[in-house]
């Protein structure tokens, strides 16, 4: 791949060397010509010179071949692996870095690059949501540590950060599981916005003065469908949306879920997937304000956030 | 319209076998490539979707259009091997066993729901697929040529079904997943004639024999290091990914170049472009990549396709 | 924390053991207890974690760093450099022995590089060269190690060898390319340093000082710098001998010697009532002349570069001096018959210039008993035994009315032919003066000017030791005669009977000394050639650099073949490495280039097919767009097409 920028700094210890190179300049200006001195500061200057010419050359070439990188929770590290390629030339310690939304952060070390190889490494915690990891910085010091070269370079990866999963209280897990369109009726609960008028319990509304609805029991393989109502305060949509994980990770093994929100519909299921995708769409989810249309929910499902601990 | 003549125009064809098979099933274009790709490659194909979204029919179109003979299989879980392949049976005029062909015995064979069958039998289909030839009583008969069998799973299950084991899925050249169609294409297959009326309507493109000679011509398209060192690159990077349990093999990859070569022969090229891997790694790889915890490869296949450099 | 650099850092801090060795100023007793602390790093850094360890460590550099310093105040700032390079090497020892998590190897690298460059003051070139190009060796990779080892790689077999693999060339660039440097970047051997330029730094420096201290062996040093030039004046007609020039050219005289030091006739004022030579007067015109006992029969146009002798060099023969460009410098008379530059020479730059008349200077009055006595004074109980038993003994070989002059020239001889002739530093230079009296090592000059003149002193022959530079280098086609400053040089004057100095010089010739003359065997012969090689090597100067340009710009016409011969390998060359290199196909740089004017950036997994439906949606004019279309067009065709 193309690569944007190259640039060369000294290092620490270039620095120092630097300084150590204007003392025997100075040293060497201020004494009387002396051969064997003029050696040494040729000497000094040739292994800078080549330094940088080396470390330039360390880089050029380099190719970003893959990055692979798994979805993560926020607050957590991820593995990452980004594969290189450099022709001709062996590398050597090359480091790579990226700017995140959490700040710049090292990636992985390849200590030694023949043709092509694979950097392990890890991705610091990030903030909930999708970035897109466009450009990566290679950075080295050899060969001899004076200088480091710095390259950025063109890679493809997306960084999915879903909300860390919450707790949810084991008796708010039995409700979730419960209602859903099968035949035999559940029981009765206050109407909510989007049920249908056909649930509506005619008797028991009239009985208690308030909308009533029918809940049926769900079929074995029917999908637990989980209401996510957009429309809440930052932190209430950021426990809704963790309590939504929890969900979507236990639904890999066992029930099949479907999420549902103003921002649309996604399916977790333990033989098709789907997991990737619902944890993408619960790294984007962004609030709506309180006045936004309710979700499209189905006749029957859960709300989130469930109540937790009693407090809502 | 009656079949060409030899070194027709493969370009033509696909015009004339996309139109087909989106006037009868109404596909969309995205699923039509990559099946025409595989049969012109001489590979089989797996269609997996629900009932009732036209599978048998897209089958039967394939086979009008190629003025071949078509059978079906229905596959249960009491279908014995014999039902498959054929059986000898005993001829009291002529005091011998005959062989009686099965319905695997024609150029295209709609395997339907392979996933419902017991392992016996699947591999018996499976060995037939792989050989083209079956074997009954020490006695081996070819099967027709071209030969493709397409065949369909259920994603949803049912009881009674038996799990498609890894080495079968590799069998398939192609795997493509169809849903409902889109709501135009649908109020489409509303309005207009019936189906039937519309398969009776099409004409064949081609004869069986041209598609053998065209199965011939993909192996002369050319694929350059530059392609196939692209080719070795994502292979590799599928094995590297972290949630890949299982990468794609070399079968795999070999069986992807041949489906790009197919690719390039129906663009009137003889060369494979970086372009015809692309669009067919989601249909060749993706059920050949097994990711730890289920679940689809295809998601991944595709961002690493995205992620993987394109060597100029 | 990085064992694989662990060997590399006690290479070079043995290779600074062997620099501060090299230079000859510590004695190998204070060295002796680093080698095997150097050696057993390996395991004794080991004990690092322990608070003891280190406590001792920093407890023993710190009671060294007090011993030396009160050394250096009580012994003279002399001992400032043996204590100040034994201090560096136990500091070395010291991080080697330290190196950790606390401890970082940056200041190994810059130690290690400020011990070379403190020893290349005082090394002998070839001893300090050999062991550089073995630094240069251990120093590359060393710092590769580090640079990879500090990012916190293990570096495994692979990673190592992949790595000494990877610092073989560059190791040969940096030392063929110092090497390059070091030849062929343009001298200047005249040039001065600023301190000595700027401030009175001068005097412990090359050339004649003050006083002449034959214990300080370090002084003498290889400089190349010109410091006399002097071209004969065409003699007047009817002067029927072609002119010679006088090879001793005078700067200082010393009189007193106290077992160590000689120090200068002038010393405190001390001439004017101890006049040896004749006296100079001054004329009109600037010019100084001195009674002669014949008219001037030579004279010699002098260039004198030397300015820091702040001394005129003239011949012991010289009876007028006129100057032509003194530099606005003053004479000063002396009483050893050469005068002052007055005033010092870092006001005024440049040589100075003058034209010297020789005669057979009239000779002095009979001196007084003090003068004779001074003439003849020997260093009470500092002159070693045997110098008395081989006064006698030379002695007992002459009758016994043999003059001064006589007695001193079978002194003389007998110590061209007995003692042998070597440069301070170079293998078997005496240790000290007793050690080349008695003939087991080699000395220079000024031990053989000394054993000279304490010899002639026993048997009460007055003598002086004079200060100087031998003129005998032959320059613009032997028009010319230069001295440069390694030819300074010591002998001894001898007053004969009748009041007149005499040149005695007792150091062997030195041509004959350094030469194949002394070679043993092929060893001898091929050192002599390496030593002349490296002379070669140092003294690359501006002329020679000409002579080299010259030659090569003659070599087409001269050897057309051979020229031929390298344009036809060059060329040979540049096409395997183009071949071997394969350079990327012209359409993949054409269809970049297109991209880049397109002002696009080709994402990761783009192709060149799908970087062209993305740049149809941009709006793009339509010419670049068809460059690109036509660029991607015709790399398709080479790269993946047939």
């Amino acid at each position: 791949m193309a690569g944007t920028r190259l640039t060369l700094r000294p290092s620490a210890l270039g620095t120092k060397g630097l300084l150590l190179f204007a003392a025997l300049a100075l040293t060497f200006l201020a004494t009387n010509y002396d051969n064997l001195f003029f050696l040494l500061l040729a000497f000094s200057a040739v292994l800078g010179v080549l330094d940088a010419f080396g470390a330039l050359r360390n880089l050029a070439g380099i190719e970003v071949r893959a990055i692979t990188v798994a979805p993560a929770p926020t607050g957590s590290e991820r593995p990452v692996s980004i594969t290189l390629a450099a022709r001709r030339r062996t590398r050597f310690a090359l480091e790579i870095a990226a700017s995140l939304a959490g700040g710049p952060a090292e990636l992985a070390r390849l200590d030694l690059l023949q043709g092509g190889a694979t950097a392990a490494g890890s991705v610091p915690p990030q903030p909930r949501g999708v970035q897109v990891l466009e450009r990566l910085q290679v950075r080295s010091r050899f060969p001899f540590g004076f200088f480091v070269a710095q390259r950025t370079l063109a890679g493809q990866a997306e960084l999915v950060t879903y909300p860390a999963p919450a707790a949810i209280a084991h008796d708010a897990r039995g409700a979730a599981g419960v209602t859903g369109y099968g035949s035999t009726p559940a029981g009765l609960r206050p109407f909510r916005d989007g049920d249908a008028s056909a649930d509506v319990h005619w008797k028991a509304t009239a009985r208690r003065g308030s909308v009533v609805v029918k809940e049926r029991e769900r079929d074995h393989d029917e999908a637990v469908e989980i209401v996510l109502d957009l429309r809440l305060r930052p932190e209430a949509l950021e426990l809704a949306l963790a309590q939504a994980t929890t969900l979507a990770l236990a639904a890999r093994h066992g029930t099949p879920l479907v999420l549902h929100s103003q921002a649309g519909r996604v399916r977790v299921d333990p033989h098709r997937g789907g997991l990737r995708a619902a944890l993408r769409w619960l790294a984007t989810a962004t609030g709506l304000p309180p006045d936004a249309p309710p979700p499209p929910a189905p006749r029957s499902g859960c709300r989130l956030p469930l109540d937790h601990g009693g407090s809502r | 319209m009656t079949a060409t003549k030899r070194n027709l125009d493969a370009h033509a064809v696909r015009d004339r076998l996309v139109h087909n098979l989106t006037h009868v099933v109404k596909l969309p274009d995205g699923v039509i490539e990559p099946l025409l790709c595989g049969l012109v490659t001489g590979g089989h194909l797996l269609v997996e979707g629900i009932p009732g979204i036209g599978k048998t029919l897209l089958a039967r179109t394939l086979a009008a259009s190629i003025a071949g003979s078509f059978r079906r299989v229905q596959f249960t879980n009491d279908l014995m091997p014999a039902d498959v392949i054929g059986a000898s049976v005993w001829r009291q005029d002529t005091s011998q066993f005959a062989f009686v062909p099965g319905p695997l015995f024609a150029n295209l064979v709609l395997a339907d729901e392979i996933n419902r069958t017991s392992p016996r039998t699947l591999s018996c289909l499976l060995e037939a697929m792989e050989n083209g030839r079956v074997s009954v009583d020490g006695q081996t008969y070819e099967l027709a040529r071209p030969f493709t069998v397409l065949a369909t799973r259920n994603p949803i299950e049912f009881h009674g079904t038996f799990p498609v084991p890894e080495a079968a899925l590799d069998r398939f050249l192609i795997r493509v997943e169809l849903d409902y169609p889109a709501p135009d294409l649908e109020l489409a297959l509303y309005t207009g004639d019936d189906a039937e009326a519309r398969l009776a309507a099409i004409e064949p493109v081609m004869h069986p024999d041209d598609l053998l000679d065209l199965q011939q011509r993909v192996r002369t398209v050319e694929v350059k290091q530059p392609v196939a060192e692209y080719a070795l690159h994502l292979v590799q990077a599928t094995r590297e990914h972290p949630e890949v349990q299982l990468g794609a093999s070399p079968r795999a990859a070999l069986a992807w170049l041949q489906a790009a070569r197919a690719r390039a022969l129906l663009d009137g090229r003889d060369y494979v472009l970086p372009d015809d891997l692309k669009a067919l790694a989601g249909f060749t790889l993706a059920h050949r990549v097994f990711l730890h915890h289920g679940g689809s490869a295809e998601q991944l296949v595709r961002e690493l396709t995205l992620a993987t450099p394109v060597p100029l | 924390m990085n064992d694989r650099l662990h060997p590399f850092l006690l290479l070079l801090t043995l290779l600074d053991l062997g620099f501060v060795h090299a230079t000859g100023s510590v004695t190998a007793t204070a060295l002796l207890p680093m080698w095997p602390l150097a050696l057993v790093s390996p395991w004794l850094r080991r004990l690092q974690r322990h608070r003891w360890y280190r406590a001792t460590w920093n407890t023993t550099v710190l009671v060294v760093f007090a011993l030396l310093v009160h050394h250096a105040l009580t012994a003279g700032l002399l001992h400032m450099l043996e204590d100040g390079l034994v201090l560096a090497v136990l500091c070395q020892v010291h991080l080697l022995n330290n190196i950790g998590e606390r401890q970082r190897p940056d200041l190994t690298f810059f130690n290690s590089f400020l011990i070379a460059f403190v020893a290349v003051f005082f090394a002998p070139d070839a001893w300090w060269s050999l062991l550089f190009a073995a630094h240069t060796v251990v120093f590359v990779p060393a710092l590769q190690v580090y640079a990879l080892t500090r990012g916190g790689a293990a570096v495994d077999r692979t990673l190592a060898r992949s790595l000494l693999r990877d610092s073989l060339p560059r190791i040969a660039a940096v030392g063929v390319l110092t090497a390059l440097v070091f030849v062929f970047w343009p001298r200047d051997f005249d040039r001065r340093g600023l301190l000595e330029a700027r401030l009175m730094f001068g005097r412990a420096g090359t050339g004649i000082a003050e006083r002449i201290d034959i214990t300080d062996n370090q002084r003498s040093r290889q400089d190349d710098a010109i410091a006399l030039r002097v071209t004969p004046i065409a003699a007047r007609s009817g002067s029927e001998q072609p002119a010679t020039t006088p090879t001793h050219w005078r700067a200082a005289a010393f009189v007193r010697f106290d077992g160590r030091q000689w120090h200068a006739q002038d010393e405190g004022s001390f001439g004017s009532r101890f006049l040896t030579d004749p006296r100079w007067r001054s004329g009109p015109g600037g010019r100084w002349h001195r009674p002669a006992q014949t008219a001037p029969h030579t004279r010699l146009e002098v260039l004198q570069f030397d300015r820091r002798s702040e001394r005129l060099l003239l011949p012991l023969a010289a009876v007028a001096v006129d100057p032509l460009d003194l530099r606005r410098c003053m004479l000063e008379p002396q009483s050893f018959g050469g005068f002052a530059t007055l005033p010092p020479a870092e006001t005024t730059r440049g040589p100075l210039h003058y034209v010297v008349a020789l005669a057979p200077p009239r000779t002095t009055h009979a001196l007084g008993p003090l003068a004779q006595r001074r003439l003849t004074e020997l260093p009470r109980g500092r002159v070693p035994r045997v110098a008395f038993d081989l006064a006698r003994r030379l002695r007992a070989e002459l009758p016994n009315q043999a003059g001064r002059l006589a007695i001193a020239a079978t002194f003389a001889t007998w110590l061209q032919e007995h003692r042998r002739y070597q440069l301070p530093g170079e293998a078997g230079f005496a240790d000290d003066f007793g050690e080349f009296l008695l003939g087991t090592s080699a000395g220079h000059c000024e031990y053989f000017a000394t054993a000279l003149a304490l010899l002639l002193r026993i048997e009460d022959v007055p003598c002086r030791l004079v200060g100087g530079y031998l003129l005998h280098e032959g320059a613009d086609g032997d028009r010319a005669l230069v001295a440069r400053e390694r030819d300074a040089h010591a002998w001894v004057e001898v007053l004969a009977e009748d009041g007149s100095w005499h040149t005695v010089d007792p150091t062997p010739p030195r041509r004959s000394s350094d030469g194949a003359g002394d070679a043993i065997g092929w060893f001898g012969g091929l050192a002599a050639a390496l030593q002349t090689l490296w002379h070669d090597v140092t003294g690359f100067d501006a002329a020679t650099r000409r002579r080299l340009a010259n030659y090569l710009l003659e070599l087409p016409t001269h050897h057309p073949f051979l020229v031929l011969l390298l344009a036809l390998a060059a060329i040979a060359a540049a096409v395997v490495i183009r071949r071997r290199r394969q350079r990327r196909s012209p359409e993949v740089d054409a269809f970049e280039r297109a991209v880049r004017r397109a002002g696009l950036t080709r994402a990761a997994g783009e192709t060149p097919r799908e970087l062209l439906a993305r740049a149809a949606t941009l709006d793009l004019d339509e010419p670049v767009l068809t460059r690109l279309r036509r660029s991607a067009a015709e790399h398709e065709r080479q790269r993946y097409g047939r």
